[in-house]
This record gives C-alpha cells, structure tokens and sequence, in this order.
C-alpha cells in the first residue's frame, strides 16, 4: 500500500515537473525578446500580398445578388436580410483599404483591426449564400489573431520627424509570429484528423483517392487532367492518400522541431497546390500565408541575425 | 511585455486551440473557425451526378456555363449549383433564382464584364456518370435528365423527364 502510494507521488511529481518545463518551454517561444524589425517586414509582406491577392475581387457582385439564394450560417440569425449593395461596396472597399494601409505602416494598429472587422465581414459573406468555402477562413483568423499586435513599432509610415531609437527587443514582436505559425497549425491538423474521424483507415487503403479524383474530374476544375490517370494506378492513389494525411497530421511539428521545419512547411505547401492541381479548390491566400515561417524573428534592425 | 498581457495572449491562443478541437470533435462549423472536413468522407459511390447551367443563345446554340469566364460571378458555378439543388422541390422559388442569374448575366454581358454571348433562356439539367477507377473508361456520362428551364417572359416551366443513355 505505501509502496503504491509512494510510487504514485512520484509518477505525479513527474508528471508535475514535465508539465511545468512544458509551460517554461512554451512561454520561452512564445515570449522571449524578438527584434520590431522581423515583425514590421512580416507585417509588410503579409498584408501587402492579400492586398494583391484581394484587389482585384469584386466583393461589391455580392450586393447584387438576388435574396432568392440568402442563407445565413453561423452566427447571422436565419432571418436576417442580405445586406445592402451598398454596405457591401463600402465594407470592402475599406477592407482593401485597410489591408494596404496595415502594409504601409499607417495608423497601424487601428489599419489592422479594421482589416480583420470588414475581412471578417467581406471574406465570410460569400458563405451567406448556401455554400461554406474554406480556402479564406484561415486568412479571418490569422487577421484576427494579428489585430491584437503592435504590427506598426518599425517601419511605419510616415517616418517619425525626430527618430527614436530603434523599438528594443521584445516579446511582442514573437509572438505575432508564433501565434501566426499555430493558426496554420491547426488548419492543416483538423483536416488530417477530420480524415481520420470520418474517413479512418479507409481514407488510404480503399479507392477513395480514385474515385474521388475522378469525380473532381467532371465536378470541379483542376489545372490538370491528371486525376484519371493517378486512379488507374493504385500504387501511386494510396501513396498520394497516405502522404496527404502523414502531412497534415505531421505538419504542427514544424511549430517545435526546427530541423524539420522547411520539408514540414514544403509539404504543406504542395498540398495545397496538389490539391489545385488535381481536385480544384484553390488555396492561394493559404500557401501565400506560409511566409509566416520565415525566420523573421532572427531579423534586426541593422539587418544581422538575431537570437 | 507586461506579464498580464502574456496571459491574455496565451489564454487567446489556448482558446484557439480548443475552439479548432471542438469543431473537429463535433464535426460542426463555426466560421471561420473549421474542422476542414472537405473530401474527409470516403467515397464509395459508383455513379456521381451534379446539376450543369446551360445557356441557349436566340439561334438555338447550347452553351455550358461554368463560370470560368465570370458570366455567373460572383456566385460560381459550384454555389449556384448548389443552390439549384436546394430549390429543386419549389420550382417558383428555381424560376426566380433563374431569373435572377439571366438579368446578372445579360447585364454584366452589355457592361462587357464577361465575353459570353446574348441568351435566350437558361437550361438546368442532371448530369449522371458513372465512375470505374482503372476501368476502360473511368469516367462515362449514362444519364441526362432536364431539370427547369428559364425564359424571360414565360410561363412556369414542368419538371423535365428523364433521359436514359446519353
């Protein structure tokens, strides 16, 4: 009895101290000082390409479409109206705005939270009428997550008349960056498990793969007209099933396992342009978002390597 | 960093990650939050059909409309077909969703906002086809069905009959 008690406290004790060094290990990454500078060129690159990516999309089409094709999701009630076609042009036009005006440093932090509150608006009404697409709603979160950032300490514009010195080193400026890198995280690691949960064993050893490349076929448009010639080769479908899950499963590693990082995120993002090529759906603002892993954190101001 | 601001990002973040967790666990969608279930479901069907647009130019000319040229922007045609299925036990409400696609079409067509040519009406139709991976030929339309139809300043139309072996 006492030996069981004694060895239990101990298998607790363990386990208290794993625990702890996790959390020691976790606030370590998320928080340890990181250069203004890596976050500002983060910031730059990251807004200015969905201002590229979303420039030409004329949102306003939405503001005229007929209420015979309305169905609010989550969390608009079932019987509320689609919003005016002039709301609409006006919420998107600010939501272009305000991702330009996040890239240029100008006004940052309010530039930002209005890039999440009409992205949120703007990217989440084409889901109103019907169908829910996903290729844009990890682009919400990220928006969401880096509106409670101090995006704009470094390069902001226009420049300060009398410069202070450079913001010092802190965890602000990391963790955007982690916080940014979790988010794609849990994109990629949902949908393996949500393979796995709904599809099991059978994602990979049964001829879905096939089947489903085929269908996408007549259903979708893929770049390629590759799809029915990958189903005529079992070898190759259950190898491609298998690699799709093993990547999505195994992709939040890149998150803790830095040696691993670049295949992780390589992986992830040939998934993403697989999936173009041969079942239909479009990622782009997905892939373009993996700039998120570049090491921005080891940028300073003078433009050496950081910690 | 101030240490009650590390808390309220590390509670956000936590958040985050059980908010995803549920959604994959229960299966629903709370957007934008996800459980990315698309083509999670294994598929096991031999035949799969999809409802196809068709235009009928004033000459009589059948054109697919898929949306590649923008003519059915912004909804596309995956949303619209979609919808059409939706509709299909109320043909008063398909009649209007037709309608509704015919005049943004012809009106973004006169604008030059898409290259696609004058219409007529509208066809919907069921496409069937049957799927054999590794067979002789993978993927065969069998089955052709009218659906409804849409011209301007006509009646309500009927169901159509089905067509066996295109």
């Amino acid at each position: 009895m006492s030996t069981a008690t004694t060895s239990g406290r101990a298998v607790g004790t363990a386990l208290g101290r794993a625990l702890g060094r996790a959390v020691r290990h976790a606030r370590q990454g998320l928080f340890a000082p990181a250069p203004a500078r890596g976050l500002a060129l983060a910031r730059i690159v990251f807004y200015g390409g969905l201002f590229v990516l979303y420039a030409g999309h004329d949102f306003r089409l939405w503001g005229e479409v007929g209420p015979v094709f309305w169905r609010p999701l989550w969390p608009l009630p079932t019987d509320v109206p689609p919003p005016p076609a002039t709301l609409v042009a006006a919420v998107s036009l600010a939501f272009k705005a305000s991702l330009l005006s996040t890239c240029l440093g100008i006004a940052t932090r309010w530039s930002a939270a209005l890039a999440a509150l009409a992205g949120l608006f703007t990217l989440g009404l084409p889901n109103q009428w019907g169908v829910t697409f996903h290729t844009d709603a990890p682009i919400v979160l990220l928006l969401l997550v880096l509106a409670f950032a101090r995006l704009g300490d470094d390069l902001a514009f226009p420049p300060r008349r009398r410069p202070r010195a450079a913001p010092a080193a802190d965890g602000e400026y990391r963790w955007p960056l982690v916080a940014a890198r979790l988010t794609l995280c849990l994109v990629f690691l949902a949908a393996g498990l949500s393979k796995c949960l709904a599809g099991g064993w059978d994602w990979i050893a049964s001829d879905h793969l096939a089947r489903l490349l085929l269908k996408q076929q007549v259903t979708s448009r893929p770049w390629l007209d590759w799809g029915v010639m990958v189903a005529a080769q079992p070898l190759l479908y259950h190898g491609l099933a298998a690699l799709t899950v093993a990547i999505e499963l195994a992709y939040p590693l890149a998150l803790v396992w830095r040696r691993a990082r670049p295949l992780l995120v390589t992986g992830g993002v040939l998934l993403l342009l697989g999936f173009a090529a041969l079942v239909g759906p479009r990622f782009a603002a997905l892939a373009f978002a993996h700039v998120w892993w570049l090491p921005w954190e080891r940028l300073t101001a003078g433009g050496t390597r950081g910690r | 960093m101030s240490p009650w601001r590390q808390r309220a990002v590390a509670a956000g973040l936590v958040l985050l990650v059980a908010a995803t967790g549920h959604e994959v666990i229960t299966g629903k969608e709370h957007w934008p939050l996800s459980s990315y279930p698309m083509f999670s479901r294994v598929e096991t069907e031999a035949t799969v059909d999809r409802l196809r647009l068709y235009g009928v130019t004033p000459g009589g000319v059948r054109v697919e409309l898929r949306g590649d040229s923008g003519e059915l922007a912004p909804l596309g045609e995956s949303r619209l077909r979609v919808a059409l299925g939706r509709l299909e036990g109320d043909p008063t409400a398909q009649r209007c969703a037709l309608a509704d696609v015919f005049a943004r079409y012809e009106a973004r067509r006169a604008a030059g906002e898409h290259p696609g040519p004058p219409l007529a009406s509208l066809a919907v139709e069921r496409l069937t086809w049957r799927l054999e991976p590794g067979g002789e030929r993978p993927v065969e339309l069998v089955r052709r069905q009218a659906v409804a139809s849409y011209a301007p300043g006509t009646p309500e139309p009927r169901p159509g009959r089905g067509e066996p072996g295109v």
